[in-house]
């Protein structure tokens, strides 16, 4: 597929635009949106085009190779014992065999791993609310561990209204205060009824 | 008029609101020329969005031809014309009949006339769509049956209740293409599209159930048991809050799909239609 094509742009952009649009795709595909969602490997491939492409631009206008392209560095996080092979089937999309494996821990093994990966699975099958419950958990019993923090934080962050990738980013969907715009007009009534008196409070108009 | 799934039009270019209008008009031409005049009454904004997703996946270049109006005659329309609208009318059709079936059983007696008056033409057209598209309507019959199990049981879980909807929702969204990595997309798509669109009919709905004593599970999830207790503003954020987090998925699988047709108008709708109807329940049911 033309690389030109894959990142959006013309044939003749400068090399900032093309930088520019990476940038957002790269923004938009990156694995920490994805992390647990089970599109995660779409997005994985999407960023591997996305590299790609930018890197056969950047040869062919330089000659040489000053790709600098991003790496997706997997997190290489990994449980001990029975949660390397629990979170294996939540990464193949066995999620209730996983679910089943969980449910068979008996409640002194449910530590923070435990509930992280329960948490998981809920997300992965859709069940938002569910997930966030067990992230919570998982995060408040281990608060050092990053992995649990970033899914919790990614989660009350959406809950929030933030979306990746947002066109509109930075649109304000509350209603404004007309105070400020009406300064502007309160100053002109203000100035023409003075005029209308024999007076002048902004001598420009 | 009905639905949910809308653009917020202010920020809509001229040229995408005009398509989105001679979209909806094309839905309703489609149903009237498949199923006859009575099934334009179950014309519903939710099924555009369906049409424009449907096109914008599969590339779908219409035509748009100038007709009358099929209420206002004197009224000339820009209406979009293409066979791939039938899609989006058949499930149109179903997912009435199946409503109307419901309404049979459950609500007053004014719902209940007006649902037998349309449920003799309805049979009719549900053998018709079954003739083109059998898988939709085992999925509706499915979800309609556990929908109704769970209500009777007052299911309290937010995201148990919500599943059905959102199952039948993902399984038509996977209808949309053949394409399986694009099908994938669509059917978790779909999954958050039905949750959210169910989450929303019951925050509107909340205030006619506290009153008429029928089930929502919001009212459970948050223990309402008169209408005082909706007084404060931090029950209509959290609900905000849960769907919220629904149409962030419904945007990490929208980023992926990488569509290029229809884009500003898609972009308008999931980015910020989603919030504005939430917005606009939430300021209606303050204060009420």
């Amino acid at each position: 597929m033309d690389p030109y094509q894959i990142l959006g742009v013309g044939r003749n952009s400068s090399d900032d635009e093309i930088k520019s649009a990476y940038k957002s795709l790269i923004k938009k595909y990156h694995p920490d949106n994805y992390v647990n969602n089970p599109l995660s490997d779409l997005a994985a491939e999407k960023t591997k085009e996305v590299n790609e492409a930018y890197d056969t631009i950047m040869k062919q206008r330089k000659g040489d190779s000053q790709g600098n392209s991003y790496n997706s560095g997997q997190n290489g996080f990994n449980g001990g014992g029975n949660y390397a092979s629990i979170r294996n089937l939540i990464n193949m999309g066995q999620l209730d065999k996983a679910d089943g494996m969980l449910n068979n821990m008996n409640s002194s093994q449910r530590n923070a791993e435990w509930h992280f990966l329960k948490g998981s699975v809920y997300y992965k099958k859709g069940w938002l609310e569910e997930a966030r419950k067990f992230y919570t958990i998982a995060s408040n019993m281990d608060p050092y561990n990053n992995e649990y923090r970033m899914a919790l934080n990614m989660m009350l962050s959406q809950r929030g209204g933030q979306f990746n990738a947002n066109p509109y980013g930075g649109y304000n969907m509350y209603p404004r205060s007309s105070d400020n715009a009406n300064c502007c007009l309160n100053l002109l009534c203000l100035d023409t009824c003075c005029e209308c008196m024999g007076g002048d409070i902004i001598s420009c108009c | 008029m009905f639905g949910y799934i809308k653009p917020l039009k202010p920020e809509l270019k001229v040229i995408d609101n005009d398509f989105y209008q001679s979209l909806y008009c094309g839905l309703c031409k489609d149903l009237k020329k498949n199923f006859g005049f009575i099934s334009t009454f179950t014309l519903n904004y939710d099924f555009v969005f369906l049409a424009l997703l449907y096109m914008s996946v599969n590339d779908v270049y219409v035509k748009i031809e100038k007709e009358r109006c099929t209420v206002n005659k004197i009224k000339k329309k820009q209406v979009v014309k293409d066979d791939c609208l039938l899609f989006c009318s058949s499930i149109l059709v179903l997912s009435a009949h199946y409503k109307i079936n419901d309404n049979k059983i459950d609500n007053g007696a004014k719902d209940k006339l007006l649902a037998y008056i349309m449920s003799l033409p309805m049979k009719k057209y549900v053998k018709k769509v079954n003739d083109s598209f059998s898988g939709i309507d085992l999925a509706l019959k499915e979800f309609t049956e556990k929908q109704k199990q769970l209500e009777d049981n007052k299911e309290c879980r937010i995201d148990v209740i919500s599943e059905p909807t959102a199952i039948c929702t993902s399984k038509i969204f996977g209808f949309i293409t053949e394409d399986k990595v694009k099908k994938t997309i669509l059917e978790r798509l779909g999954y958050f599209v039905g949750r959210w669109v169910y989450l929303i009919d019951a925050f509107d709905d909340l205030t006619d159930d506290i009153k008429k004593n029928n089930y929502n599970p919001f009212l459970y999830k948050y223990n309402i048991k008169s209408i005082d207790d909706i007084n404060d503003d931090e029950i209509f954020d959290d609900i905000e809050l849960i769907l919220n987090a629904n149409i962030a998925e419904i945007v990490n699988c929208y980023n992926l799909l990488d569509i290029k047709l229809n884009k500003y108008l898609l972009d308008n709708i999931i980015f910020l239609g989603f919030r504005n109807t939430q917005l606009y329940i939430k300021k209606n049911k303050v204060g009420k």
